[in-house]
């Protein structure tokens, strides 16, 4: 069996842009699992999280040739998948749940973040599914925090060392953890620490 | 928030258009859920989901960026006044059952694409153009009234004389495997699904009421002109439009017309019983023989077939594949009649092949589906 050489994100996009399967492959089976938990704890369903996935690789697989090439295949997966999620929040079953929290949300004051901040979270919270998951999984999808190329993207992002990027991850989320259900204040704490 | 303001709204965040305040809200609730308590089951069979949906995928076409595709709504918006949105469903459908014993083969091989938009268009004098084969510009010009097709394939009406002479009457019919939209003299839209007709005069003016015939199915968004009702004409029931959204679902051939309020007031009569009913948003009236019910519905469910979606809220299996044999143009084969009434909660955009909403399907492990040419054989799993 041929061995497959080891390309980075970019080269993989440009090969799926030209229909590679084996580079499609790759990607779907690196991120398909922790968007897969994700959007479930988001939707709360095993088929719908499914279906927000599927979709999601779905319009990466036909979108890929118009996508700029310079940017991170996981910028527009991550970016899909919340548009996926919300889209399936849509659906008569769930709609009314979804519509009352988002109503009480409204109530709270949520304060401001600038789309680029919101979506640099974003990019944390859905890989800090690998933290969430048991060791045993990881493994067996082989995934580890140091071999996801989106810390060195978002220290480059944020301009500070990718050192830096993982010791707040950690810290942030154990903090968000903590405390989360009593203040939404600290979202924007944790973005002023990832500054 | 209603859930109407909260679908719509999610819709906005998805298309690009809605306002800086409302990505704002939507992201915060978003993210505060994302780092949400909840405790994520894991799922032992995740592995084989992933595999047995990646060749799925991997069946898809690739967008190029010669053809214009990502359109995230199906439709344009139209600048309407006011309309009615009513979904009219009644008129024949075709599919049979086979007793011939076919081999079965993956879901996957073979799979059929969605329909597209297409109509043909005819005339009152019986000339019959085919919509997507005209190019951009005029069609015809009939009694005052300019009909023209637009970048997109719309057929545009314009008045270019008011005081024109007799008023003559096109029929707009799509066949299997095609849906159209057609704006009327007065401004109003109307979409047809596959295998429907709309019968109409190609001038509204000099007439005390705005009147079409149609079958099948259609969407409308009436403009509002309380001096010249707008009515909708089925074999069974009459619609009188006193202003808004509606859509009218008249397929079957055994009467059973579904006709549903999104916005504003209809009455709804049945023709040989003479009963009537005003509808108020958010409810369907179901006309049977001589009977007629309405029940409360989730409107905008039942319209999503012209915002690209099928959606369904516990239809049965016989309902979901008539819709799917129409779309698709397929013919659909039951091995056993038991699933026919089955119940599905799903909805898809109507832009997939045959394949994802036959994989949903099965998903509940009590049906199996299979493709076969240009039939779907479906069996008691």
């Amino acid at each position: 069996m041929k061995e497959t050489p080891l390309y980075n994100e970019q080269e993989l996009l440009a090969m799926i842009a030209k229909g590679d399967n084996n580079a499609f492959t790759i990607l779907y089976k690196k991120y398909w699992p922790i968007l897969y938990l994700h959007a479930y704890r988001m939707l709360g369903d095993e088929n719908m999280a499914e279906d927000a996935v599927q979709e999601t690789f779905t319009w990466f697989w036909q979108h890929a040739p118009m996508i700029d090439l310079k940017s991170y295949p996981s910028s527009y997966l991550y970016g899909a998948v919340r548009n996926h999620v919300l889209n399936l929040m849509r659906s008569a079953k769930i709609r009314e749940k979804y519509a009352r929290e988002l109503s009480a949300f409204v109530q709270e004051d949520h304060g401001l973040v600038d789309e680029e901040l919101a979506y640099k979270e974003l990019v944390v919270l859905i890989e800090s599914e690998i933290d969430k998951m048991p060791p045993r999984m990881r493994e067996i999808f082989n995934l580890s925090r140091k071999d996801m190329l989106s810390h060195k993207q978002i220290a480059e992002l944020l301009d500070i060392s990718e050192s830096t990027v993982r010791e707040q991850v950690k810290r942030a989320l154990r903090q968000l953890r903590a405390s989360m259900k009593d203040s939404p204040y600290l979202i924007f704490v944790f973005i002023q620490i990832l500054r | 928030m209603t859930e109407k303001e909260f679908y719509d709204l999610i819709e906005r965040y998805t298309d690009g258009t809605a306002t800086q305040q409302e990505r704002n809200l939507l992201d915060c609730w978003y993210l505060k859920k994302a780092a949400g308590e909840m405790e994520t089951r894991f799922p032992e069979d995740l592995q084989s989901k992933m595999d047995r949906a990646l060749p799925l995928i991997l069946a898809n076409e690739q967008f190029y960026p010669k053809q214009p595709v990502i359109k995230k709504k199906l439709w344009p918006t139209w600048a309407v006044a006011a309309s009615v949105a009513m979904a009219v469903f009644a008129g024949s459908y075709f599919y049979y059952q086979s007793r011939t014993k076919d081999k079965t083969e993956q879901v996957a091989v073979n799979d059929i694409l969605p329909g597209k938009n297409g109509a043909t268009l005819t005339l009152a004098n019986g000339k019959k153009i085919y919509i997507n084969d005209a190019v951009a510009g005029n069609i015809a010009e009939q009694s005052g009234v300019k009909i023209s097709k637009s970048k997109d394939g719309h057929i545009i009406y314009e008045i270019t004389n008011d005081n024109s002479g007799k008023v003559e009457y096109n029929t707009l019919s799509t066949t299997r495997g095609e849906q159209t939209q057609v704006r009327l003299p007065d401004g109003s839209l109307v979409f047809l699904n596959a295998m429907s007709s709309l019968k109409y005069p190609t001038s509204f003016t000099g007439q005390e009421k705005r009147n079409v015939v149609l079958t099948g199915e259609g969407y409308f968004e009436i403009s509002k002109d309380k001096t010249h009702p707008f009515t909708v004409n089925t074999k069974e029931q009459l619609v009188e439009v006193l202003g808004t959204h509606f859509n009218v679902n008249a397929y079957t051939n055994n009467v059973d017309v579904k006709t549903t309020l999104l916005e504003g007031r209809v009455k709804v009569s049945n023709n040989s019983s003479g009963l009537a009913k005003i509808l108020d948003p958010g409810q369907q009236s179901i006309v049977t023989n001589k009977t007629m019910i309405v029940k409360d519905v989730e409107a905008e469910d039942a319209v999503g077939w012209k915002n690209g979606r099928m959606i369904y809220d516990g239809e049965t299996l016989e309902n979901i594949m008539k819709d799917v044999s129409r779309w698709y143009n397929v013919e659909v084969i039951y091995r056993d009649e038991s699933i026919k009434e089955k119940t599905f909660f799903f909805s898809v955009s109507r832009r997939d092949k045959v394949s994802k909403i036959l994989k949903i399907l099965m998903r509940t492990q009590t049906v199996s589906c299979n493709i076969d040419g240009n039939k779907i054989i479906i069996e008691k799993r």
